[in-house]
């Protein structure tokens, strides 16, 4: 097994500096190119005609008023399309292009071609359909019940997905306290800032898009599932696409875009507006926990017992969020989740950063709080006590389908002496929340400004203030989907491409890959370039999400610059060093050295070894290129990373408004490849959590399931000046074995950790807990629905 | 121009709003009287008996002569609430008037204010009240040959003025959920010779509410308190008819127009030096 090496991210030349991340200039001078700012020659643009009626078939659809639109180039309808299911990634679509069933208001139903966005506005707009109006369900209750319309042929409801450890039994009868939930989540929305556009252009049966997405190769999998042509023929290339959330990977918009382009015989853009990407593409499911917990007097607990809903839309089809609290609270022995996915006529939902730890997660840091409060014990040190640290089991192993399978088959393929360096499975293989809470509490004076539970820190007038604590954990990337690869090419000069089909969503990935590559070479930072949406020049890779990115593919992508660096020493060793053993040599600032200087004093540029290359091989080959060699250790099953949030908030109890006065985020992600851009994921994440917290919430209409405020005046973002302009982030780094010069995730723990923290800071100021969002009105019908409890 | 073309012609001031209207259809003009360089209407003008300010005001330039008088300060703080910065350097203080919407920033301080807008037609200027001047949603006095010329605030001449203004809103970018104003004059005598109170968001049209007004009025600043101000504001919240919308319901708008002109009144008092127990 491999040792745990705890300086493995130390004195590093290009890893842990704060470089500026690649695009910072493109971006400031407003150069970059987003999907909408993308076009081709002689391409026309495409409007999908959307679904009026939340569940309905077509049966008629006439385009003769559009024909006469000038500019008019064509229709795309279902008898168009292929009929065959296509997949995003995490199933968070699964379905036809077009089937000629809306199963929301504003579901994709048909699409026209014109020479001008207004002309195809106007055609859209001029194509007459029919409807036979279906019954239809918003409410997930409802849609669980027999005699309920179905909105699949699969049916309403996914088979539960469930972890049960122990015996909850044993459990119930060893606890002192108990508490219970049930508790709704509303929709949160990506609310991206930049819209989206996707081109599609024919080369004879070949197709290219052009699209912004975090994941390339999902993209041209969907895209080769729904019209069954070969992968090679599909050429996806993802351009960056602003913060994305998991709002833009694979979507059923590019899809008809492809199919559009087919039929009329031209490129076409589909370009997105405001209010089509807030209510037509995806969003954070609405949830429902119910459960309970229980602890011993001495605050330890004794059992967890969920039952938890999410409601996947018209074509989300997932039946698991974030089960990483369970793995969290591990050091209680007994439990019982289940997880029910379940479709309604509302707009798909799927997976928004941080999902399940944002609603599960915070239903259980409530009631861990409640059961704290009932026992006495503040909250850091309840879950000091009560969360896990490395070497502790990881609880998902009992899940009771999936994981534990697909792992076994997983590992059963690699052979022996590729799993001897593996960290033992099923186990936590670093970090853990103590050092945070314990750092954290410690830099944000934790014991000096703790009152007690449900007591302000602070008064005045209708003034209260508060203080919280949150966790939140995630895994670092899955391997269930297929292993993430990337590839490295070293050219002629000695400067390196990798090539990592994560695309960029303003993570910063694309600069952080790029560092690993830099290092594991001895390469400064420009001379590393990355590509990192073609996926004709990318191998497949799962994208960003999960939180994989740093870890998973920039595992890989050090792999790929390993290989690539064994290639090169190799050419050294025989051609200038004497036929030495190439391990004995080194690389260093873009030259190959020997270890023992005193052995061998020269030092050879990378240009002169591929230049030896070259004459080597007879002009064959003027590259290295170099991939993975070993397969990935199965990181679901041992790596995770933790956040751990402190804030205080000011509640005016009069109107309910909350206010953020400050913010500690301390953060557990092995070691940090780049400070900068971590700590942008951090706060980024931490003032999302605080919008989920306070304002974020869609608003459906109750007898349609449209969305009613699919506009950023009346969806609220917290903007930057309503978060704390000095909060601040703390790293605590335990290097992960496996990851990159010790890097774990990173992007989907700290927006759980600032959810409940704000939550409990909120309940410590005014005494209630709120549900969230913890709106200025709810918060008012909180205290006097409690006040009337008293009275 | 405005008469020529009737009903197809707009008046574009900084466009703020008129770009979002356009956009949603809600408004289709075939000619746009553009009024940006109109530079005889971008002026305020502090007298002795009253404040001007041109419709063409640019809210940034609003914001920016807090220093040339209390009033202005108080204007100038509202402005800040508004908008975002760049926005501002292009809306103006007339087209926030003229586009009337019931939840506008500036509209109930010019009620509470007691302020008039002077309307300019082919037939000369015009004055009416700025309660008089909202009529309904995105509605006003103004004709449609006429444009608004500038807004005057009355400065008394036996006393002094002081106003605040109070809202709700979410995010730091935001529309008001509810809001309120109120103004008060005290006279040399130390007794409150005038109370103008605003209530935005809960009617189509700015509220005031004179019973409330007069429930105050005639009292020594000497012995304003706390739960006086709180039964004034809760007489004139009687007025609003709030509704309920995606932004927020009709109860909490209701609950909280009180709270906000109870506070607004609370800030007006204090700013004159009252003491409030
Ligand atoms: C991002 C954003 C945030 C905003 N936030 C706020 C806010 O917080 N509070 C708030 O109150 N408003 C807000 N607004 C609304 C808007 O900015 C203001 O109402 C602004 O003052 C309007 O001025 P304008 O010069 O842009 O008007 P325009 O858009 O040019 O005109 C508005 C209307 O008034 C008419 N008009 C303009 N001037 C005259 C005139 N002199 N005579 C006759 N008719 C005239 C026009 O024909 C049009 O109907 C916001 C707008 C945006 C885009």
């Amino acid at each position: 097994m491999a040792k745990h090496d705890k300086n493995i991210g130390k004195g590093l030349k290009v890893v842990g500096h704060g470089l500026h991340v690649k695009d910072a200039v493109e971006k400031v001078t407003g150069t970059i190119r987003y999907g909408v700012d993308y076009e081709v020659q002689n391409m026309v643009h495409g409007r999908i005609i959307r679904c009026p009626h939340p569940h309905a078939r077509i049966t008629r659809i006439d385009a003769s008023k559009a024909e006469d639109v000038p500019g008019f180039i064509g229709i795309l309808t279902h008898d168009d399309v292929p009929q065959n299911d296509w997949e995003a990634a995490w199933f968070n679509y699964r379905g036809k292009v077009l089937d000629g069933v809306g199963r929301f208001v504003g579901d994709d139903m048909a699409a026209v071609a014109a020479t001008t966005p207004e002309a195809a506005e106007k055609a859209a707009e001029l194509v007459e359909i029919d409807y036979e109006l279906l019954p239809a369900v918003f409410c997930m209750e409802e849609a669980r019940k027999d005699g309920a319309p179905q909105i699949r042929d699969e049916g309403n409801e996914r088979d539960p997905y469930g972890v049960a450890w122990g015996d909850v039994a044993v459990g119930k009868a060893a606890a002192d306290h108990t508490v219970d939930c049930d508790i709704f989540y509303e929709s949160q929305q990506y609310a991206p800032l930049g819209r989206n556009a996707c081109i599609a252009e024919w080369m004879g049966d070949r197709v290219n898009v052009i699209t912004s997405s975090q994941t390339p190769s999902e993209l041209r999998d969907g895209i080769h599932e729904a019209l069954g042509i070969p992968l090679s023929k599909i050429r996806v290339q993802a351009l960056p696409s602003g913060s994305s959330f998991g709002q833009w990977w694979s979507n059923n918009f590019m899809m008809i875009a492809v199919l559009l382009a087919r039929k009329v015989g031209k490129a076409v853009k589909i370009e997105l507006d405001n209010e089509e990407c807030m209510a037509t593409v995806k969003r954070r499911h609405q949830e429902r926990t119910r459960g309970s917990m229980g602890c011993t007097a001495e605050g330890e607990l004794t059992y967890f017992e969920f039952d938890h809903l999410i409601d996947n839309g018209g074509y989300g089809f997932k039946d698991d969020v974030g089960f990483f609290c369970v793995d969290m609270w591990g050091k209680n022995g007994h439990g019982d989740y289940q997880i029910h996915g379940i479709n309604t006529n509302m707009v798909t939902a799927g997976c928004m950063r941080g999902v399940g730890d944002c609603t599960l997660g915070a239903s259980v840091e409530r009631m861990a709080d409640q059961l704290a409060e009932k026992v006495g014990i503040d909250p850091v040190r309840f879950r000091i006590k009560n969360q896990i640290v490395a070497g502790d089991e990881l609880r998902m192993q009992h899940s009771r389908h999936n994981i534990k399978g697909a792992v076994d088959e997983y590992i059963k393929n690699v052979p022996e002496h590729l799993r001897k360096d593996w960290p033992e499975l099923f186990k936590l293989s670093a970090g853990g929340t103590r050092a945070l809470l314990e750092l954290g509490s410690e830099h944000f004076g934790w014991d000096q400004r703790w009152k007690g539970w449900a007591t302000p820190t602070h008064s005045d007038g209708s003034i209260r203030r508060g203080i919280g604590v949150g966790t939140g954990a995630h895994v670092c990337g899955v391997e269930f989907e297929g292993a993430s690869n990337a590839m490295v090419r070293m050219n002629p000069d000695g400067s390196a491409k990798v090539h990592a089909a994560v695309g960029r969503q303003g993570a910063g990935a694309e600069t952080t890959q790029a560092m690993v590559v830099a290092e594991e070479l001895g390469l400064p930072l420009d001379q590393v370039a990355i590509e990192t949406g073609d996926t004709d020049s990318c191998p497949w890779n799962h994208g960003s999400l999960a939180s994989s990115t740093m870890y998973r593919t920039g595992w890989a992508s050090r792999e790929a610059a390993r290989d690539v660096k064994r290639q090169l020493l190799a050419i050294a060793a025989k051609e200038f060093f004497d036929n030495v053993d190439p391990d004995e040599l080194d690389v260093d600032d873009g030259e190959v050295v020997h270890r023992d200087p005193a052995k061998h004093n020269q030092r050879i540029r990378f240009a002169d070894v591929l230049s030896e290359l070259r004459s080597e091989t007879l002009g064959q080959t003027s590259s290295i290129t170099g991939s993975p060699r070993v397969p990935m250790p199965p990181s679901t099953t041992f790596a995770r990373q933790f956040g751990a949030q402190f804030a205080e908030v000011e509640v005016d109890v009069e109107t309910g408004q909350i206010k953020l006065l400050d913010f500690l985020c301390v953060q557990d992600s092995g070691t940090v490849v780049n400070p900068q851009v971590l700590k942008n994921q951090i706060i980024g994440a931490a003032i999302c959590g605080s919008g989920f917290a306070i304002y974020e919430e869609m608003i459906f209409d109750q007898e349609t399931g449209a969305l009613e405020n699919g506009n950023l005046l009346d969806y609220k973002l917290l903007r930057c000046a309503d978060f704390p302009h000095d909060a601040e982030v703390l790293f605590v780094e335990d290097p992960d074995p496996v990851g990159p010069f010790g890097a774990r995730g990173a992007g989907e723990s700290p927006i759980a950790a600032g959810i409940a923290a704000v939550a409990q800071a909120v309940h410590n100021a005014i005494g209630v807990w709120v549900d969230m969002p913890m709106t200025p009105e709810r918060v008012v019908a909180a205290i006097k629905a409690e006040r009337d409890r008293h009275t | 121009m405005l008469a020529e073309h009737g009903p197809d012609a707009m008046i574009w001031a900084g466009g703020t709003d008129m770009t979002l209207h356009w956009q949603r259809e809600k408004v289709s003009p075939t000619v746009c009287v553009d009024i940006r360089d109109v530079s005889q209407l971008d002026f305020i003008e502090v007298g002795n008996d009253a404040i001007r300010i041109g419709a063409m005001t640019a809210l940034a330039t609003l914001e920016r002569a807090a220093g040339r008088h209390h009033i202005l300060k108080m204007l100038s703080d509202i402005t800040k609430l508004m908008c975002t910065p760049q926005t501002r350097t292009l809306a103006t203080v007339g087209g926030n008037m003229c586009n009337a919407s019931p939840a506008a920033d500036l509209s109930p301080a010019f009620v509470a204010l007691d302020a008039t807008a002077v309307i300019f037609g082919r037939n000369g200027t015009r004055e009416v009240t700025a309660y008089d001047f909202f009529v309904g949603v995105n509605r006003t006095a103004v004709a449609q040959d006429e444009i608004l010329q500038e807004v005057t605030i009355p400065l008394p001449s036996d006393g002094e003025i002081h106003g605040s203004y109070r809202r709700i809103d979410r995010t730091v970018v935001d529309i008001a959920l509810v809001n309120g104003s109120a103004a008060v004059t005290v006279g040399i005598d130390g007794v409150i010779s005038k109370v103008g109170l605003g209530l935005g968001a809960v009617a189509p049209i700015i509220l005031n509410a004179p019973d409330a007004s007069a429930a105050l009025e005639g009292t020594s600043l000497a012995d304003v308190t706390r739960d006086k101000l709180a039964e004034v504001a809760a007489i004139a919240a009687r007025h609003a008819k709030p509704i309920t919308d995606v932004r927020a319901s009709a109860g909490y708008r209701q609950d909280m127009v009180e709270v906000m002109l109870r506070r607004a009144l609370e800030d007006a008092i204090t700013n004159h030096g009252g003491k409030l127990r």
